[in-house]
C-alpha cells in the first residue's frame, strides 16, 4: 500500500511539473504564435487585394472545401479552401473581387508528386486561372488531372460561397 | 588524430539510423531536403541532451517500476516545449516538419538513450551521450537529404528559418536530368538501404588492430 502511494505520488509530482513548465513555455510564446499566424494570413491577403487595407473574417455555413471566408473592405472576398488531391490536401486561398473575377490564387500546401501533382503550384496553371470571372470554364493541366481538377472544384466551392455572401 | 578517426568509427558503428535502426519513421519522412534535415536534426540534439541531463539527475530517485512513464512525461514536455519555440520563432521548420516535430516524442533514439544509458550514467556522461547520439543521427539526416535533394530537385540549398533569407543555393544537376522520385517514399527507402549497406560493409571491414583494440 505504502508502495502504491510513493509510485502515484511520485508520478503526480512529476506530471505537476512538467505541467508548469508547459504552462510557462507557453505563456512566453502563445502571444507570439498568434501575431506570426494573423500577419500571415494578413500578408497573404494583402497579396490578393493590393488596395485593400481592412480585412475582417465572415461566418460562413459549414463547408466541405471552404474552412474560411475573410471580407477586403470595397474590395472583395478571400477564401481559404482544402481541397483532397493525389494523394495529400491541397490547400490554398483563392481571391474572387466584387465584379466576380479570380484576382488571387495561391497555393499554401501542395504535396502531390513532383512534377505532376505539384504543377498546380506553378506559375503557368495559376496564370491560367487569375483574371478569369466566375462564370468562365477553368482548364485541367494535362498529367496533372486529378489534383488541377480538385483545385477547380475548390474554386467552384469558394464561388458558390462568394455568390451567397454577395 | 586517431581519436578523431576512432571517433569517426563509432560514429559509423554505433550510429542510431544507420547501426541500430532507431527512429527510421522520421528519417524516412522528412529527409527530402537539407532544411528539414537540419531542422529536425538540431531538434533532436537539443531534446536528447536536455531529456539525458534530466533523466539522469532523477536516476535515483525514480521508483524502477515507473521509470518508462516519468521518462516519457520529461520526453514529452521537452519536445513540445520546443514544438511551441518552432512555433513562435522559426515557423518555417514548423510548416515544413509539420507533425513530425511532436512525433519525436515517439522517436526511439531518446527513450532508447534515456533507458539505456541516462538511468544508468553521471549528468555529465549523459549530457556527453545525448550530443554525441544526437550529432550522429543528424549527419545521417544530412547525408540521406543531401542525395535525395540534389537528386530529385539537382538543386542544394539552405534558407535560414528564422529569417527566411536563402543563404545559399547551389545548382549541381541540369533540370533534364533529375530523378523526381528520390523526393518520394521510394526514394526515402532505395536512398536509405544504400546507406544502411555502405555503413554496414565499413562496419565489417574495419582494420584489423582496431578490431583488437575493441
Amino acid at each position: 500500500m505504502k508502495k502504491i502511494i510513493h509510485l502515484t505520488l511520485f508520478l503526480a509530482l512529476i506530471s505537476a511539473l512538467a505541467g508548469g513548465i508547459l504552462g510557462y513555455v507557453n505563456q512566453i510564446t502563445d502571444p507570439i504564435i498568434q501575431e506570426k499566424k494573423i500577419a500571415a494570413v494578413k500578408a497573404s491577403l494583402q497579396a490578393i487585394f493590393p488596395n485593400a487595407t481592412e480585412f475582417a473574417e465572415v461566418t460562413i455555413d459549414e463547408n466541405d472545401m471552404v474552412s474560411k471566408a475573410y471580407e477586403a473592405a470595397g474590395a472583395g472576398y478571400a477564401f481559404n479552401v482544402s481541397v483532397q488531391g493525389y494523394k495529400d490536401v491541397i490547400e490554398f486561398i483563392v481571391g474572387i473581387d466584387v465584379s466576380g473575377k479570380i484576382v488571387g490564387l495561391n497555393m499554401n500546401y501542395v504535396n502531390d508528386t513532383p512534377g505532376l501533382g505539384t504543377k498546380v503550384g506553378e506559375p503557368e496553371f495559376i496564370n491560367s486561372i487569375i483574371n478569369k470571372t466566375i462564370d468562365d470554364k477553368l482548364d485541367t493541366i494535362t498529367g496533372s488531372t486529378i489534383s488541377s481538377k480538385a483545385v477547380i472544384e475548390g474554386i467552384d466551392a469558394a464561388i458558390a460561397v462568394y455568390e451567397s455572401l454577395k | 588524430m586517431k581519436s578523431i578517426l576512432n571517433y569517426g568509427l563509432n560514429l559509423l558503428k554505433e550510429n542510431p539510423v544507420f547501426g541500430l535502426y532507431l527512429g527510421i519513421c522520421s528519417t524516412l519522412a522528412i529527409t527530402i531536403n537539407l532544411n528539414n534535415a537540419l531542422g529536425m536534426g538540431v531538434s533532436v540534439i537539443a531534446i536528447l541532451t536536455v531529456s539525458n541531463v534530466i533523466i539522469s539527475m532523477i536516476r535515483n530517485i525514480t521508483p524502477d517500476e515507473i521509470r518508462i512513464p516519468v521518462y516519457i512525461v520529461v520526453i514529452a514536455t521537452l519536445v513540445k516545449a520546443v514544438e511551441l519555440l518552432i512555433k513562435a520563432f522559426a515557423p518555417a521548420i514548423d510548416t515544413a516538419l509539420g507533425v513530425f516535430i511532436p512525433l519525436i516524442v515517439v522517436n526511439c533514439i531518446i527513450l532508447g538513450r534515456a533507458e539505456a544509458f541516462a538511468s544508468k550514467n553521471g549528468v555529465v556522461a549523459s549530457a556527453l551521450d545525448g550530443l554525441n547520439m544526437g550529432i550522429a543521427y543528424t549527419l545521417s539526416l544530412v547525408a540521406m537529404s543531401l542525395i535525395r535533394q540534389i537528386l530529385a530537385t539537382g538543386i542544394v540549398n539552405f534558407t535560414n528559418p528564422f529569417t527566411n533569407i536563402e543563404v545559399f543555393s547551389i545548382n549541381l544537376i541540369p533540370s533534364q536530368y533529375i530523378i523526381p522520385i528520390f523526393s518520394g517514399p521510394i526514394g526515402a527507402f532505395l536512398t536509405f538501404a544504400l546507406l544502411a549497406a555502405g555503413v554496414s560493409a565499413i562496419r565489417n571491414h574495419e582494420p584489423k588492430s582496431l578490431k583488437e583494440a575493441n
